[in-house]
C-alpha cells in the first residue's frame, strides 16, 4: 500500500503551496487514476511520491515504510514513465536497454529480450531510436520504464501523440501489468482510458485533493444507466414518438440512447420489430462526464483559467 | 507577407543565442583580432640585436650604424670573444637575436665566413626574414668592394691572368654560398633545428581543435536534461559522480585519438602534399603528459559547459564562442609574439595559450619536462577547478531534478 498523509509542498520564489495536506491511500496491485486540470498538481504529487522532490511536509508510506528510509534496493523497485521519450536517441533500442539495465545491476540478456517481446520491439533491437516512430518510441519508453520490474510504476500521460493501434497496445500491456500485481498510478487527460485501465481515481485541482472514490462508484452513483442501440435503417419519427420513456435520438439517426432501466428495455425493443439491430450496449454513464460535471459544478475551471 | 516579416522580427528577437552570435561574438572577436595584430605591421616591435664581431671592422661599424638607421631596432656591439656571454644573454631574453660577424679585417674573400644569425627557437620568422634582408644587402653593399679591394691591393705586376680568373672563381664561390646562416638555441643554450612553419602551426590546431570536445559531450548531456532522460538516472539511484566518470573517459579517449591522429597527420601527410613534416622533438612521454593536462582541461571546460546549457544550441554559442575567444587570446590564431605586449599579458589567462606554450617549449625549445611545469601545472589546475565545479553543478542538477 502507497499511503499519503498530510502532504504539502511548496516550491521555491512562490507564496502558494502546489501541494495541500494530501492524504491518499493506494492499494497495492491496483491502477489508481490521477486526474486533474493542467497545473492542478498532480505532476508534482508524482514527483513527491518517486522521492524526485524531497517531502517539505506530511508522510508518504510504501508499505508502511517511510519513502525517505527505502533501502536502494527497495527505492529501486519504483518506477516513473514519464511522457517524453526518456532515452537516448543515438543509441539503438537494445543498447538503451543495456544501459538503463546497467544502472539496476542487471545483465541477464534473455529478461531484456523477453521485454523487448513483451513490448513487440524484438524486431526492432538494432534500429537507432530516432529511427523510431513516435509509436515505437513509447513502447520503448515503456519498456525501460519496466527494466527494474517495479512494484510502484508512475505513469504520467504515455499514450500523448500514439496512433489508436499503438495506444491499444500500451493500454493492453498496462492492464496486464495489473494483472500482475504491479501498483499503478496512472495520469492521463483520456479519461476513457482512465476509466477502463483504473480501479479508483483521485480528482487534483489547485494542489488540493477534491475527490476520490472508485470507478464503479462513480459510474453507479453518479452515472446514468443507458442503453444504446443500433439499428441498420435512420428511426422513423412516427417510432420515436411510439417509444416511451426518455428517448435521445432522431429521426435522421441510426443510434437511441435510451435513458431507462433494464426492466423498460423489452418493451422498447419490441417497438423496434421492423428495425434491423445491430447493436445493444447496456451500460452507466462515463467517467468523462462525471468529470466534467463535478469540475463545471465546482467552478474549477474558470478558476483554473484565471 | 507584412505579418510574415514582423512574425521573423519577433523570433529573431526572442532567439538571444541566435543574437549573441550574430552581434556579440564577431564584435568581441573583432576587438581581440584588431588588438592583436595591431603591431603586426612593424616586424621589428622594438627588437633587441647585439652585433658580436671585431669592433674595429668598418663592415661592422658600416651594419650598426644601418641597423641604427631603421625603425624600432635597438643595437649592441658585443667583441667577439665576448660570444659565449652574448649567447647567455641571448637566452636571459637581454637580446632577440645575435648577429655574429666572425670575420675581421684580415679575413680574405676565400676565408670569408657567413654571417650567423643566432637566436631562440621561438623567435618569430618574419621577424628573422626581415633583419636577414638588411644584413644581405648592407654585407653586399659594403663586404664585396671591401674584399675587392683587398684583391687591388696586389701589385699590378703581379697580377696576371691566371690570378684573374682564380679571383672570378673566387668571386663566384662568394656569391653562391650563404651569406648568411641561422643557428637556434633553445634556454638551455642547445643548437635545435630550424622550426619549420608546422611545427608551429601543428600543435596550435591541434589544441584548438582538443577543445573541441565540448560539442559531443554537451550535446548528450543537454539531451539527457531536455528529454528528462536524467529523471531516469535519478530514479534509479545513478551516483553522480559514477556518471560523471562514465562520461569523461571516452571524451578523454576521443582527446587523446584527436592528439595522436594530427600528430601523425602532421609526420606522413603534410609531406604527401609538399609541405615540411612534423617532427617530435624530445622524448614522447613529455607530449603524453602534456596531451593528458591538455585532454583535462578541454574536458573541464566541456564539461561545465554542458552542465549550464539548457540546449545544444545553447552550448554551442556558449561552448563554441568560448572556444574561440580563449584561442584569439591564446596565440592560436595570432602568435603572441605578434601581440603589442599588455595583449601578451593577457593572452595568459587562455589555457589554450598555457597549452601552446608548453608543447612550443618541447617542440622548438627542446626544453625537458620540469621546464614546462608552470605551463603543464596550470593546465591541471584549471582542469581540477573546471571540473569541480561541473561536478557540483551536475550533482546539484541530479538532485534537484523533477518532472
Amino acid at each position: 500500500m502507497l499511503k499519503l498523509s498530510n502532504v504539502s509542498h511548496c516550491y521555491a520564489k512562490s507564496n502558494q503551496n502546489a501541494i495541500s495536506n494530501v492524504d491518499l491511500a493506494i492499494e497495492s496491485g491496483t491502477c489508481f487514476g490521477l486526474l486533474g486540470p493542467n497545473g492542478a498538481g498532480k505532476t508534482t504529487l508524482i514527483s513527491l511520491m518517486t522521492g524526485l522532490l524531497p517531502l517539505q511536509s506530511g508522510q508518504i508510506l510504501y508499505h508502511n515504510q517511510s519513502l525517505a528510509k527505502l533501502s536502494i534496493q527497495q527505492s529501486q523497485r519504483i518506477s516513473l514513465i514519464p511522457q517524453e521519450y526518456a532515452f537516448y536517441p543515438q543509441l539503438t533500442v537494445w543498447e538503451n536497454l543495456q544501459f538503463f539495465a546497467s544502472l539496476y545491476h542487471i545483465k541477464n540478456r534473455n529478461f531484456l529480450c523477453s521485454l523487448l517481446e513483451k513490448v513487440a520491439l524484438l524486431s526492432y533491437r538494432n534500429t537507432l531510436s530516432k529511427n523510431l516512430s513516435g509509436g515505437l518510441k513509447r513502447r520503448l519508453n515503456f519498456a525501460i520504464g519496466l527494466i527494474n520490474s517495479p512494484s510502484f510504476i508512475f505513469m504520467d500521460e504515455i499514450t500523448v501523440g500514439v496512433d489508436p493501434l499503438s495506444r491499444q497496445f500500451i493500454l493492453d500491456s498496462v492492464k496486464q501489468l495489473s494483472r500482475e500485481g504491479v501498483t499503478i498510478i496512472y495520469t492521463s487527460h483520456y479519461l476513457q482510458e482512465i476509466e477502463s485501465l483504473c480501479h479508483k481515481i483521485a480528482i487534483i485541482e489547485g494542489g488540493k485533493l477534491r475527490y476520490c472514490d472508485t470507478v464503479d462508484n462513480i459510474l453507479t452513483q453518479n452515472g446514468h444507466q443507458h442503453c444504446l442501440i443500433t439499428l441498420s435503417k435512420p428511426v422513423s419519427a412516427d417510432l420515436l414518438a411510439s417509444i416511451h420513456g426518455s428517448v435521445v435520438a432522431n429521426h435522421s439517426s441510426y443510434i437511441i440512447r435510451i435513458n431507462t432501466l433494464a426492466i423498460q428495455l423489452v418493451s422498447v425493443l419490441n417497438s423496434l420489430k421492423n428495425y434491423e439491430i445491430l447493436n445493444v450496449q447496456y451500460g452507466y454513464g462515463s467517467l468523462e462526464s462525471f468529470y466534467l460535471n463535478f469540475l463545471n459544478q465546482t467552478a474549477f475551471i474558470n478558476k483554473d483559467d484565471k | 507577407m507584412i505579418a510574415a516579416i514582423i512574425k521573423e522580427f519577433h523570433l529573431l528577437s526572442r532567439d538571444l543565442h541566435g543574437i549573441a552570435v550574430l552581434f556579440l561574438m564577431p564584435m568581441i572577436f573583432m576587438l581581440i583580432m584588431s588588438v592583436a595584430l595591431s603591431q603586426s605591421d612593424d616586424v621589428n616591435q622594438n627588437s633587441k640585436i647585439a652585433l658580436v664581431g671585431d669592433a674595429s671592422n668598418p663592415i661592422n661599424l658600416l651594419l650598426i650604424d644601418e641597423l641604427k638607421n631603421q625603425n624600432n631596432i635597438h643595437v649592441d656591439s658585443i667583441e667577439l670573444i665576448d660570444q659565449d656571454a652574448a649567447k647567455v644573454q641571448l637566452i636571459q631574453n637581454h637580446y632577440d637575436i645575435l648577429v655574429i660577424n666572425p670575420n675581421t679585417t684580415i679575413t680574405d674573400l676565400t676565408h670569408d665566413a657567413p654571417l650567423q644569425l643566432v637566436s631562440l627557437a621561438g623567435t618569430d620568422a618574419l621577424r628573422l626574414l626581415n633583419l636577414e634582408a638588411i644584413l644581405q644587402k648592407i654585407y653586399l653593399q659594403y663586404r664585396l668592394p671591401y674584399l675587392l679591394t683587398q684583391q687591388n691591393s696586389v701589385p699590378e705586376h703581379q697580377y696576371n691572368t691566371t690570378q684573374n680568373i682564380i679571383l672570378e672563381q673566387q668571386l663566384a664561390n662568394f656569391l653562391t654560398t650563404n651569406i648568411i646562416v641561422e643557428e637556434f638555441l633553445n634556454t638551455n643554450g642547445l643548437v635545435v633545428v630550424k622550426p619549420s612553419s608546422v611545427q608551429q602551426s601543428v600543435p596550435a590546431w591541434l589544441i584548438f581543435g582538443m577543445f573541441f570536445i565540448m560539442i559531443p559531450l554537451s550535446n548528450v548531456m543537454t539531451c539527457e536534461k531536455q528529454t528528462n532522460t536524467i529523471i531516469r538516472l535519478k530514479l534509479a539511484k545513478a551516483s553522480a559522480t559514477r556518471l560523471l566518470f562514465a562520461k569523461l573517459i571516452p571524451y578523454f579517449i576521443i582527446n587523446q585519438l584527436q592528439f595522436l591522429g594530427m600528430i601523425l597527420l602532421g609526420i606522413y601527410v603534410l609531406p604527401l602534399v609538399g609541405i615540411a613534416g612534423f617532427v617530435l622533438q624530445g622524448p614522447y612521454w613529455f607530449y603524453m603528459m602534456l596531451s593528458i593536462a591538455i585532454s583535462l582541461s578541454a574536458l573541464g571546460y566541456a564539461l561545465l559547459v554542458s552542465v549550464l546549457a539548457k540546449s545544444a544550441e545553447h552550448a554551442v554559442v556558449l561552448g563554441g564562442g568560448g572556444n574561440i575567444l580563449m584561442a584569439a587570446l591564446g596565440g592560436i590564431m595570432v602568435p603572441s609574439y605578434m601581440m603589442p605586449e599588455t595583449m601578451q599579458t593577457i593572452s595568459l589567462i587562455s589555457p589554450m595559450s598555457w597549452a601552446l606554450t608548453g608543447f612550443h617549449n618541447l617542440l622548438l625549445n627542446q626544453y625537458n619536462f620540469t621546464q614546462i611545469l608552470p605551463q603543464w601545472l596550470s593546465l591541471i589546475c584549471f582542469a581540477c577547478i573546471f571540473l569541480s565545479l561541473a561536478s557540483a553543478i551536475y550533482y546539484r542538477q541530479l538532485n534537484k531534478r523533477y518532472i
